[in-house]
């Protein structure tokens, strides 16, 4: 019967949407009801009125603008000596560096339509436009004699820039059409567009700086006008002397580093690469700020003598049990020799021993357990893999344990935003596997398990985080045994992890629960152990479901390291609300702490929004409710 | 069971014995699921369960690989008696396969990967045999040019023929079929049922929890009518479907033909 249908061979177009103009997209979309109307009106005149007053803030000639700019160093790594800081300006070129090349690896960003770009453009030029004409612009008697052009001429200037914005978002967005769909913008473009443009903003762009007059000659330089008694003055500089260059061999080179993996992709290595840049990623922070910003005073006979020895006897002896372990004939054997091995961990806590070889016996003493579940074919990867965990932990045990050469005031080698980064990035590494553990741990069938890990997180959520923190800095010392002190840095990380892991623990347990009973039954069906269905099926399902929950936790550990002042840590939020507002010396900023503030807001902002929207793009790669 | 009837209509001969049930009990808190259940399957046989939804006839075949335990009776499969022992319960149920209503497949790993993880951590296997091994399964099932995909990209019957190529590639010696078709769309039943067919020419031993009469009735060496728990009567399909003696049997026979 099939031929007697006959099906048409070429289907309809659907007709083109009627074009609206903008009278009718305001109909539509604003004043479609009475109600919604009024609604349009008082919410526009809010936003009119607080942009208004932010740019009138923001403008006030009495703004000390200086005081963020002066004091950047200080806010983004406090008093890291002056010599020293090519430690830094590595640390973040190499960031830039390996961040472009993993675009390129990845095949980050890909096209976008010139329609979008346009529209973006339009939204920019709209409020750039709104600020020239609504924004309180100094003029006449209130312009500082040495102000530049641009602050008084800022209404024009803020026009045309406006205009020009809104025009070329106008000939972009009317580019439509079957042309358009094969003039796609990279987005790589964009932002390699967005770095020239940040470049020539600094090498151009002035910038006030707190100056000195004396003998009728501005001085600028901090180290020369300190104790020249004289009236302070605000002049406009390029962007600190120090950083025009180092941001633009960055920029250089992060481009660089984007087009050579650019070239490299496929040509039958990107497997290997990926690889590389997997593992560079993963070394990349604790070497960048255990070595290269810490700068160890390794003291290398003690290396030898406990970490190397311990890193050998380990890694000889620890392969040897692995290999057993995973024969396949071994079976139930192995777990019992596993399981005396951890009994001899914890009794290694009451023998006089370097506290790395406790760590190392704990480790072969899990590995262990698990080789006979991860053995078999793998069992050569497995063995590498703890090769490689014990080569991790005498290495960075033994920096850990070393003097910081760099010679700074504190504690800490680092203050401000640096600060900041490492004590978020570590307390998020170290409490995802705590809180998945946990979260294992609240679901398993073993009562003691899960009895533990729900008091466990049932305790440590119900207190507030800056109580743990005063405990850790005033309980701790007293509670540890004589002779065993930890940082205070240290102190405040473990406090944030502990607290974090809950939190993380209760986030992965909801999407653990989210799996289909179906999933563990087939896994099981199949033969696979407990273990193996947690490695294989459930955990890597479970956390890919609840990556907007991990996210939210991770930037609300950001957040909370600011509450780290509390214990007298040099945090950013620290910095820019003791110190800097309390400067007198070599130039006042006394009670300038409107200006920073806005300035720690608009950082930690940008590394959220970074953050939240990262994971919208993690959500879309791996297809989060689209099952 | 009689000698006679080790000829099979699929043409290959029956064996020994492999599941062994005698006498099984199952509860679901008040509930009694299997009320005594007695029941041998012979290597190369393929038994179909037929019954009324609640009867057990999925509760049985999943106690089969221990899925779900029985609380009395004892089951033998392949020689090795199901205890709680999970040693013994992973070894057999990596000797059985099981394919589900709802398909289960990971929907995280491709469909090759998805094939091939059980046999490199199970089986341990190294992964190029186990690669190859999948997509020569793949290909018998009919989709080895869906290797790369997500269980997402494929149809429900397509799904299940990935499921069946999973259950294979640990090289079992039973299948289980727990209505392996009931959430399929009609026009894709059929292409599961091919396979199913084909595999039972090839001499697999299987059982299979169905209400595709059709199928019973070409392929099955032996049906089994369960209900309220138990098995009210089994026979050739030419037995039961022309001449069924139970009351029961006759009135769900009547229901669904």
């Amino acid at each position: 019967m099939a031929d007697a249908i006959v099906l048409p061979d070429d289907l309809e177009q659907a007709p083109e949407p009627p074009p609206k103009g903008a009278g009718i997209w305001l109909r539509d979309n604003m004043f479609s009801t009475p109600a919604s109307g009024v609604m349009s009106v008082v919410s526009v005149g809010l936003v009119l009125v607080a942009y208004r007053g932010l740019l009138g803030f923001l403008f006030n000639p009495a703004r000390r603008w200086d005081a963020v700019t002066f004091n950047m160093k200080l806010l983004m790594v406090q008093a890291y000596p002056q010599d020293e800081m090519w430690r830094v300006w590595l640390t973040v070129g190499i960031i830039f560096a390996l961040l472009a090349a993993s675009f390129a690896i990845w095949r980050i960003g890909g096209n976008t339509e010139p329609r979008i770009v346009g529209k973006v453009l339009m939204a920019m030029g709209t409020f750039f436009v709104l600020g020239g004409l609504l924004g309180p612009f100094t003029s006449g008697s209130d312009v500082p004699d040495n102000a530049p052009a641009w602050i008084s001429e800022g209404r024009i200037w803020w026009l045309a820039i406006g205009a020009l914005l809104l025009l070329g978002g106008y000939a972009l967005r009317a580019f439509t059409g079957e042309r358009a769909k094969e003039a796609m913008i990279p987005i790589m473009g964009l932002i390699m567009l967005g770095m020239v443009i940040g470049v020539a903003i600094i090498w151009l762009v002035d910038v006030p700086v707190p100056g000195k007059i004396v003998d009728g000659e501005v001085i600028t330089s901090g180290a020369e006008a300190a104790g020249v008694r004289a009236p302070q003055v605000k002049v406009f500089r390029p962007v600190s002397e120090t950083t025009t260059l180092p941001w633009t061999v960055i920029a250089l080179v992060s481009a660089l580093s984007y087009i050579v993996f650019r070239l490299l992709r496929g040509r039958g290595l990107d497997e290997v690469i990926k690889k590389t840049f997997t593992t560079l990623w993963v070394l990349a922070f604790p070497v960048l700020v255990l070595v290269l910003l810490r700068k160890p005073t390794w003291d290398w006979g003690e290396g030898a003598r406990v970490y190397l020895a311990g890193f050998i006897v380990f890694a000889v002896l620890g392969s040897v049990l692995l290999w057993w372990s995973a024969k396949p004939n071994v079976g139930e054997v192995a777990r019992v020799v596993a399981a005396f091995v951890l009994v001899l961990a914890f009794a290694s806590l009451f023998i006089q021993m370097p506290f790395v070889w406790r760590f190392m016996l704990f480790a072969i003493g899990i590995f262990a357990l698990a080789a006979p579940s991860f053995g078999g074919d793998g069992s050569k990867g497995f063995i590498g893999v703890w090769v490689g965990t014990v080569t991790l932990i005498a290495f960075f045990s033994f920096t850990i344990n070393t003097v910081s050469g760099v010679d700074v005031p504190g504690s800490f080698f680092l203050g401000g935003l640096s600060l900041t980064i490492v004590l978020a990035f570590t307390s998020i590494v170290l409490s995802l596997p705590l809180g998945i553990i946990l979260a294992l741990g609240r679901t398993s069938t073993m009562p003691i398990f899960r009895l533990l890990s729900t008091v466990y997180i049932e305790i440590v959520r119900g207190v507030p985080l800056i109580t743990w923190l005063l405990i850790a800095f005033l309980m701790l010392p007293v509670a540890l045994p004589e002779g065993i002190e930890i940082g205070s840095v240290l102190r405040a990380i473990g406090a944030m992890t502990f607290f974090s892991a809950a939190y993380l623990a209760e986030n992965v347990r909801g999407g653990l629960q989210s799996i289909q009973v179906g999933q563990r039954e087939a896994s099981r069906a199949l033969g696979m152990s407990t273990i193996q269905t947690i490695v294989f099926i459930t955990l890597p399902q479970a956390l890919r479901a609840v990556i907007p929950a991990l996210v939210g936790q991770v930037i609300a550990i950001f957040k909370d390291t600011s509450l780290v002042t509390i214990v007298g840590l040099f945090d950013f939020l620290h910095i820019a609300r003791q110190i800097i507002p309390a400067q007198s010396q070599p130039f006042s900023f006394l009670g300038s702490v409107k200006e920073t503030l806005i300035f720690t807001a608009l950082i930690y902002w940008l590394f959220t929004f970074t953050f939240s929207r990262i994971s919208l793009r993690l959500e879309k790669k791996l297809g989060v409710g689209e099952r | 069971m009689d000698n006679e009837q080790s000829e099979k209509r699929t043409g290959t001969t029956l064996g020994d014995p492999i599941v062994i049930t005698e006498d099984v009990k199952k509860w679901f808190g008040d509930f009694q699921a299997l009320k005594g259940v007695t029941a041998t399957v012979r290597e190369r046989e393929v038994v179909v369960i037929i019954g009324p939804s609640g009867s057990g006839k999925s509760t049985y075949i999943r106690c089969i690989n221990r899925l779900e335990a029985h609380q009395e009776g004892t089951i033998i499969v392949d020689g090795i008696e199901l205890t709680n022992d999970i040693k013994n319960i992973e070894k057999i149920r990596s000797e059985v396969g099981m394919v589900f209503q709802q398909f289960n497949l990971f929907p995280h790993l491709t469909v090759l990967d998805n094939i091939t993880l059980a046999p490199q951590w199970v089986r341990k296997e190294p992964k190029e045999e186990a690669e190859q091994f999948g997509m020569g399964l793949l290909e018998r099932v009919g989709i080895p040019e869906q290797a790369d995909k997500y269980p997402g990209q494929l149809s429900g019957g397509q799904q299940q023929r990935v499921a069946i190529a999973r259950s294979l590639a640990m090289k079992p010696r039973i299948m289980l079929f727990d209505e392996p078709t009931s959430a399929l769309d009609p026009e894709m039943i059929k292409e599961v049922l091919d396979v199913m067919k084909e595999l039972a020419l090839d001499g697999m031993t299987m059982m299979v929890v169905t209400h595709e009469m059709g199928f019973a009735r070409e392929v099955a060496d032996r049906v089994m009518f369960f209900d309220y728990g138990t098995i009210v009567e089994e026979g050739t399909p030419e037995h039961f479907f022309t001449n069924p003696q139970h009351d029961r049997t006759k009135l769900f026979l009547s229901q669904i033909l």
